[in-house]
């Protein structure tokens, strides 16, 4: 699955620590998150949408 | 990374736990080997030889407690651990139970749990390692 966390939370000017601390994760989910190693739950899905005011289709795309 | 790996889900509790049980556990074997040998009665030698098992279940739970309380990557990182080293552990002590079994090696039961600890560890490793 492709997403766009990295771009997102660059865009806020985030750390992978401080995004993770809000979206009560470790560094390392958020990391392998937006390196594509792991594809998040369903919930954790929709609590990264909602922190970035995107619905989750938005930031999480299937690979073509 | 060692540090992080080592350190994910646990808390200063967790530690203090975590010495209290491994002092007893260290304290029950020494008990054992010093008082085992002499008691006379099955039942206290059975009592003495099994005194670490109690620290051991300890650690199990506390283990089971981080992993609960754990994040969603962590759980995963434990599960695929886990089945990994049953898959590979399995062979392994078939294997060393078959070598003791033809008299060609001769392996004492005891070990079956630090191999299995062992796989376990470097599992962990390799699984963490995946989604560093």
């Amino acid at each position: 699955m492709n997403n766009q966390v990295r771009a997102l939370r660059e865009a806020k000017g985030w750390s992978q620590g401080e995004l993770a601390e809000q979206l009560a994760v470790s560094r390392q989910t958020v990391n392998a998150i937006e390196t594509g190693k792991y594809d998040p739950s369903l919930p954790l899905a929709f609590r990264i949408a909602r922190l970035f005011r995107k619905p989750i289709e938005a930031i999480f795309h299937p690979e073509e | 990374m060692l540090r992080e790996y080592f350190c994910a889900g646990t808390t200063p509790r967790y530690w203090r736990l975590s010495a209290l049980l491994m002092t007893l556990y260290l304290g029950s074997i020494a008990l054992a080997l010093v008082f085992g040998p002499g008691f006379t009665t099955p039942w206290a030698r059975a009592a003495a030889a099994l005194a670490p098992v109690p620290p051991v279940l300890g650690f199990v739970v506390l283990e089971f407690r981080r992993i609960r309380a754990a994040d969603e990557l962590r759980q995963r990182i434990e599960l695929e651990a886990a089945t990994t080293a049953l898959a590979l552990g399995i062979p392994v002590l078939l294997a060393l139970g078959l070598l003791d079994g033809a008299g060609v090696l001769p392996v004492r039961m005891i070990l079956a749990s630090p191999v299995l600890i062992g796989v376990y560890l470097l599992a962990q490793l390799w699984a963490h390692w995946r989604y560093r």
